[in-house]
């Protein structure tokens, strides 16, 4: 007697079942147990509210799955997912809970660490994680999503800190804290209130500009190189090739004490064109990706355009260049973002030229060691002003990245 | 430049070697050897010709004003000593002003490289009189400025598209890279330091010294390499597996909101690197928030020794790394994944393959191959590999069998403290070329065994 | 084909480009040749003239000498160095001075120098233990305008810190280095003489008893000086003498072993012990006045906060004080100013008592002037107090260029004590490491 349900696959109800069960069995088994307690999770849960939803979750998980295996229905099991995945956070928030609740709650003889967790807990933990991802085979939802979400946490901890960080009230480089004690606007409205020692509005306005201009330029060089070495045919072309990778293997910034009197004997030195020319004149090198894109062109568009009696200069900006808006677009985010975040180069460039600091570098001179203690909280809110535009840079043209990438490694 | 290729059909009148030209060149031909463009001068390209004359002329100005001086002086480095003459008037020293070791080696290096393009300049203006003397002796018409503009735009558009990146490489890449090379053949250490001390030529002393004669130099240059490798290796294909896995998942069937997903990986890119390591690194610190959450938690009962733990040490950069290097791959991959045949699957699926035979079969070989490349260039980009180990751990912990290194630097991060901490910048660029030699030596292995190498006509 | 004129062009681009940054160098190339050719007569003559009017005779106010000087300050003291100079320049009628003032921190300075002393600053701040470094490089000016009575102002010590080879290179205005914070209401004054007395006295469960810096080489050798032992020999002049590994330099590394695995012991690394001392569970650290620079300590811990010099700490019976590195910080010329007079005078004014006692209002910068240390201000500050007390205990940091070789390994010793590497089974052996690696030279 095999049932079907359409939207449901329930040869994994069963075996979801049996987890919910097993999890819920685990309730009555020891929760903790050290060298001298032995408790379940029944005896431990007036301690907290979380213990008590654990528990809660537990049986309706169970009284959901016995439901939906008497009457299987789409929403019935999606409910059950619902809850499995509740009860399953309930527990994971246990792991790194239990270690203060149950310190504080004077149930113990000895002081919880993590190796005192007893075989209910375990067993319940493993058990709920299965039975969530079988109710969620059985209700098509792919479990993916548990793994991102894991993930996603893992990702955005550090940034969390960082935002936290930049909301503290208190100053100081080592707070043994992870919350707050108390909450201010204060860093970021520093940043931008006190320009005669740190003109940080004056410093993102110099990187956006460097960042603007570098990301066009190079974006045209790039453009232009990638197109030459893709649709044209000349001597000492993979010579050039060549070349580029090659002086691409050299670590770059050796050199760059030579770069800086180069520029100086330009005139260029503490500029803010100086990063830009700089920035231009090895853009070049990163030509691979969008030549790669370029070479996926077919060429018998330019053939074409040749008997109308196109220039291959025409050719270049009205047809290849309209036809790569993905890839042309990938290099200007690329360029931008490098320009952006660039520190080592500008931090030899502008020496005592305080005001012609990019945020990069205006960022690192808040980390002097004898700086940093007053300036760490501002400092973590300088880096999430400087994040904004990239973030929303990347939300917005994600699209293209992507599609800019995906042509691109072929070649 | 020009190699003839079909020696057998090439007529001595078609050779195109300056020696040729000369020999059966007219006597404008042959003056031209000497006075640019007069040959295209008297041949109809009045502009052409005079734009060649003027750089000569400017090139042999500036010979005369500075350049000879600057190549002469680069024999030695310079010879006389800064020093101080105490003048009993102003009771205080007047500075005699010497050489500076390092300029002259600069713009001796500027100068060499300023006669290459002169040269370059004397052949092709040969070149361009001898054609201009055979499109005349043909009868046709020789063409003027106007028509040479012209073919830049189609024809030779390589040469207008190519001129600013080859100049500006030229000037901020080739020149300062030549400069960084002949650094290494010096004694420019802390000892030698200019303005107050010169440096001279040493040959290949600091090479030797740095792989075999000085016991802490080559203590510590062979470990730092095997690291060096290890490194690049596993930090490239964590970064590379963790991408592919990441981006297989968002891409999965059935996934909503795949963009939200991505742009909450990709938000570790928006963060300036050095500031999102110079953060993670005071987090993982002794009483950083994460040891103090761990012992909270009740994970742990003594800090974890993250960063000062040389196997933690390395283990902490490599996962570090993966944090930062994961989302990229992640981009680059869901963009080829996009490109696999969804037929391929079907009829994987049809077979009875699961996933994971799919991916061992279809996903995996496919990106393999299309991302062969990449991952060269991406091992030889974590050799060199500057900021996820100076600005998380600066190379820390400490040892004592090295000689200024810690045990989780780089050859590169080696060289930046040589160069910062004591001034030996001999061996920075000793160090700086050897990691050269060693990132080609492997591209040129890899690229060839790979068959990545593949014609680029194939794809159009 | 048409041959390359386009290869030509940008050849011709690029010489040209070549040639603006080659003129570039024979601009700067052509300033230092007379100099050097003639051994600065014809050049520096005119100058020095001028110059001897000024120097001999503050009141001749005849001619009068065009000065620009540019000067380089850490951030908080921007504005009082505005005023400074100011009053400089009525002080000094002999010059019309325009000065450029620019933020630079006292570490930095030294790293800006070097990448390109053309652009640097004239005068400077510069930390007394870099003076050897730059002073090899030929980057700065001996001062000697009237360095008699400029020496009379300052203590041997102070002095001594700033000369090389006889010459003063900087004019030291405050101490740079730490000295103990303590909580007062956790230790009395006596107790914090010595450290035994401090480790024995129990706090309380949470309280750490004390703070130090074992994983810097800065901090360190205050153990081995301690001990007894030298650092390049006793005048610390002599770079193949180091006595770190002797029975003195054992005693000092199992000290250190047993202090840094004292529970009530605490590293202080990434601004731990400032944050656990504000909070009350701290008795002392040591660290400079830069840990309250911003008034945090004084603000967290009020009447509490007190300050002295380093205890003794006990070896074998022997109470032994604890001393670290004399480091100043002082006001230094570059040496291809343009200026070299005024830029000399102009650092001199700048550690003055007057411009000290300024520095020590707005900044709390302690002041090395003799005749400042008794002044009833400066005596009420106790942070101030401990660092001139402290000073009394230190010992010269050598200044010879083989100090270079100093700091790492022995850095990388303080880390392995803190990392368990280091025990007393080990000490004699680490220890003769770290010597025959500080008095190791490369070219051997």
């Amino acid at each position: 007697m095999k049932k079907v349900i359409i939207g449901l696959r329930l040869e994994f109800l069963n075996m979801a079942l049996v987890a919910s069960v097993v999890a819920l069995l685990g309730m009555f088994l020891p929760f903790v147990s050290t060298s001298s307690d032995k408790l379940s999770l029944l005896r431990v849960m007036g301690s907290s509210w979380i213990m008590v939803a654990a528990v809660v979750l537990a049986v309706i998980a169970a009284v959901l799955g016995i439901v939906n295996f008497v009457r299987p229905s789409i929403w019935g099991v999606r409910i059950w997912v619902i809850v499995a995945a509740l009860q399953t956070l309930t527990l994971t928030v246990l792991l790194f809970a239990s270690k203060s609740i149950l310190d504080g709650s004077g149930l113990l003889s000895e002081s919880f660490l993590v190796k005192s967790f007893g075989i209910g807990y375990w067993l319940s933990l493993i058990a709920a994680y299965v039975a969530l991802v079988l109710s969620m085979k059985t209700a098509k939802i792919n479990t993916g999503y548990i793994v991102l979400v894991i993930l996603g946490v893992i990702w955005l901890f550090p940034i969390l800190w960082v935002i936290l960080t930049s909301l503290r009230a208190e100053s100081g480089y080592y707070v043994g804290y992870f919350i707050p004690k108390g909450f201010t606007f204060d860093n970021y409205v520093n940043l931008f209130t006190n320009p005669s020692v740190l003109p940080f509005g004056k410093w993102w306005v110099n990187t956006m500009i460097v960042a603007i201009c570098c990301c066009l330029i190079n974006t045209m060089i790039i453009l232009a190189t990638s197109f030459v070495l893709s649709r044209t045919r000349f001597a000492g072309r993979t010579t050039f090739m060549k070349i580029l990778m090659i002086i691409g293997m050299f670590p770059g910034f050796m050199s760059m004490i030579a770069v800086y009197n180069i520029l100086k004997g330009i005139g260029l030195n503490q500029s803010l064109l100086a990063l830009i020319v700089v920035g231009a004149a090895s853009a070049a090198m990163g030509y691979h990706v969008c030549k790669g894109f370029f070479d996926t062109i077919p060429k018998a568009l330019d053939e074409a355009a040749t008997v109308d009696g196109a220039t291959r200069l025409q050719i270049f900006f009205k047809i290849t260049i309209p036809m790569s808006k993905p890839i042309a677009i990938y290099t200007l985010l690329t360029n931008f973002l490098g320009a952006w975040s660039d520190y080592i180069f500008p931090s030899i460039l502008f020496g005592d030229k305080q005001a012609s600091y990019t945020v990069a570098v205006g960022l690192n001179w808040m980390t002097d060691f004898r700086r940093i203690d007053t300036y760490y909280t501002q400092f973590a809110a300088g880096a999430l002003v400087v994040a904004v535009p990239i973030v929303i840079l990347f939300i917005c043209l994600q699209k293209f990245y992507v599609e800019g990438m995906s042509g691109s490694v072929k070649g | 430049m020009k190699t003839a290729k079909n020696k057998v059909n090439v007529s001595a009148q078609e050779k195109k070697d300056p020696i040729s030209i000369f020999i059966r060149g007219d006597i404008f031909t042959k003056l031209s050897f000497i006075i640019f463009g007069l040959s295209n001068i008297v041949r109809g390209q009045v502009v052409k010709g005079l734009i060649y004359l003027v750089a000569e002329i400017v090139y042999i100005a500036y010979m005369i004003q500075t350049g000879v001086s600057n190549l002469a002086k680069m024999t030695t480095l310079g010879t006389q000593q800064q020093g101080m003459v105490f003048n009993e008037a102003t009771g205080i020293f007047d500075v005699v002003q010497g050489d500076n070791s390092m300029l002259i080696l600069l713009w001796g290096v500027v100068t060499c490289v300023i006669t290459a393009v002169f040269i370059c300049v004397w052949l092709v203006q040969l070149y361009s009189g001898e054609q201009a003397r055979r499109i005349q002796l043909s009868g046709r018409k020789v063409p003027g400025i106007i028509e040479d503009a012209k073919s830049l735009m189609d024809d030779n558009i390589h040469k207008l598209l190519l001129a600013i990146p080859v100049a500006g490489l030229l000037v901020f890449t080739v020149m300062p890279l030549i400069y960084m090379i002949l650094m290494a053949f010096t004694n420019y250490d802390s000892s030698h330091q200019p303005p107050g001390n010169l440096f001279t030529w040493v040959g290949m002393k600091n090479f030797v010294m740095l792989m075999s004669t000085s016991d802490t130099l080559s203590a510590t240059f062979w470990p730092v390499l095997g690291w060096t490798f290890i490194w690049g290796f596993v930090a490239t294909f964590s970064c590379y597996f963790g991408g592919i896995f990441l981006a297989m998942l968002i891409n999965s069937k059935g996934i909503r909101g795949k963009k939200a997903w991505r742009t909450i990986f990709v938000i570790t890119m928006a963060i300036p690197a050095f500031i999102s390591l110079l953060i993670v690194g005071t987090m993982l610190g002794e009483r950083g928030i994460i040891n103090v959450l761990l012992q909270q938690w009740g994970f742990t009962t003594q800090a974890l020794p993250f960063l000062t733990n040389v196997t933690w040490a390395r283990v902490t950069v490599i996962v570090v790394n993966m944090w930062i290097g994961i989302p990229v791959t992640m981009l680059m991959v869901t963009g080829i994944l996009m490109n696999i045949p969804a037929e391929l699957y079907e009829s994987a699926r049809i077979d009875g393959a699961n996933p994971f035979v799919q991916f061992v079969k279809i996903t995996f070989p496919y990106m393999w191959f299309v991302t062969t490349p990449y991952l060269i260039s991406n091992v030889i980009a974590n050799f060199n590999n500057f900021g996820v180990i100076y600005f998380l751990t600066s190379g820390n912990p400490k040892t004592m069998d090295y000689y200024q290194a810690g045990k989780t630097d780089l050859l590169v991060t080696w060289l930046y403290k040589l160069t910062k901490d004591s001034n030996d910048f001999n061996l920075a660029a000793a160090i700086g070329i050897i990691i050269f030699i060693f990132s080609a030596v492997f591209a040129l292995i890899s690229y060839t065994r790979s068959g990545a190498m593949k014609s680029e006509e194939g794809f159009q | 084909m048409k041959l390359k004129k386009a290869v030509a062009l940008l050849c011709t681009t690029g010489m040209l480009l070549g040639m603006l940054s080659g003129c570039g160098n024979s601009d700067s190339g052509s300033a230092n040749t007379p100099n050097q050719g003639e051994s600065g007569n014809a050049g520096e003559s005119a100058d020095t003239d001028s110059n001897a009017d000024a120097g001999d005779s503050g009141n001749a106010g005849g001619e009068v000498e065009q000065v620009s000087l540019k000067v380089w300050v850490p951030e908080e003291e921007m504005v009082i160095t505005q005023a400074m100079c100011e009053a400089f320049n009525q002080a000094h009628p002999e010059f019309d001075c325009t000065f450029d003032i620019a933020v630079v921190g006292i570490d930095e300075s030294a790293n800006n120098l070097e990448t390109d002393p053309e652009l640097a600053a004239d005068v400077f701040q510069l930390p007394s233990g870099s003076i050897s470094q730059l002073k090899d490089a030929g980057l700065i000016y001996p001062i000697t305008v009237n360095i008699d009575d400029v020496k009379s102002l300052y203590g041997e010590g102070a002095i001594e810190a700033c000369t090389r080879d006889s010459y003063m290179y900087g004019i030291p205005f405050s101490p740079n280095s730490f000295f103990m914070f303590y909580n007062k209401s956790m230790y009395t004054d006596d107790e914090v003489k010595s450290l035994e007395t401090m480790m024995a006295k129990d706090l309380g469960s949470d309280v750490y008893n004390f703070s130090y810096t074992v994983h810097d080489s800065w901090y360190l050798e205050t153990f081995f000086y301690a001990a007894g032992c030298t650092l390049f020999g006793p005048n610390g002049e002599d770079p193949t003498d180091c006595t770190w590994n002797n029975e003195g330099g054992v005693k000092a590394v199992n000290y250190v072993i047993d202090l840094v695995n004292n529970p009530k012991y605490i590293e202080d690394r990434d601004g731990v012990a400032g944050a656990l001392f504000k909070e009350g569970k701290l008795g002392a650290l040591c660290s400079g006045t830069w840990a309250d620079a911003d008034g945090a300590l004084t603000e967290a811990l009020g009447d509490d906060l007190g300050a002295c010099a380093l205890p003794t700490i006990n070896l074998d019976g022997n109470e032994c004080q604890l001393s670290n590195f004399a480091d100043y910080k002082c006001y230094a010329v570059k040496s291809n100013t343009a200026y070299p007079m005024a830029a000399q005078l102009l650092a001199e004014w700048f550690a003055n008592e007057d411009n000290q006692l300024i520095r020590y209002k707005e900044c709390k910068a302690t002041p090395t002037c003799l005749s400042l240390q008794d002044n009833a201000e400066v005596a009420a500050d106790a942070a101030t107090c401990a660092l001139i007390a402290q000073t009394q205990y230190a010992t010269p940091q050598p200044s010879i260029s083989q100090i270079s070789n100093y700091w790492t390994p022995v850095a990388t010793l303080g880390e392995s004590i803190l990392q368990g590497d280091v025990t007393s089974a080990n000490a004699q052996e680490s220890l003769d490491t770290v010597v025959s690696t500080i008095l190791s030279s490369l070219t051997e």
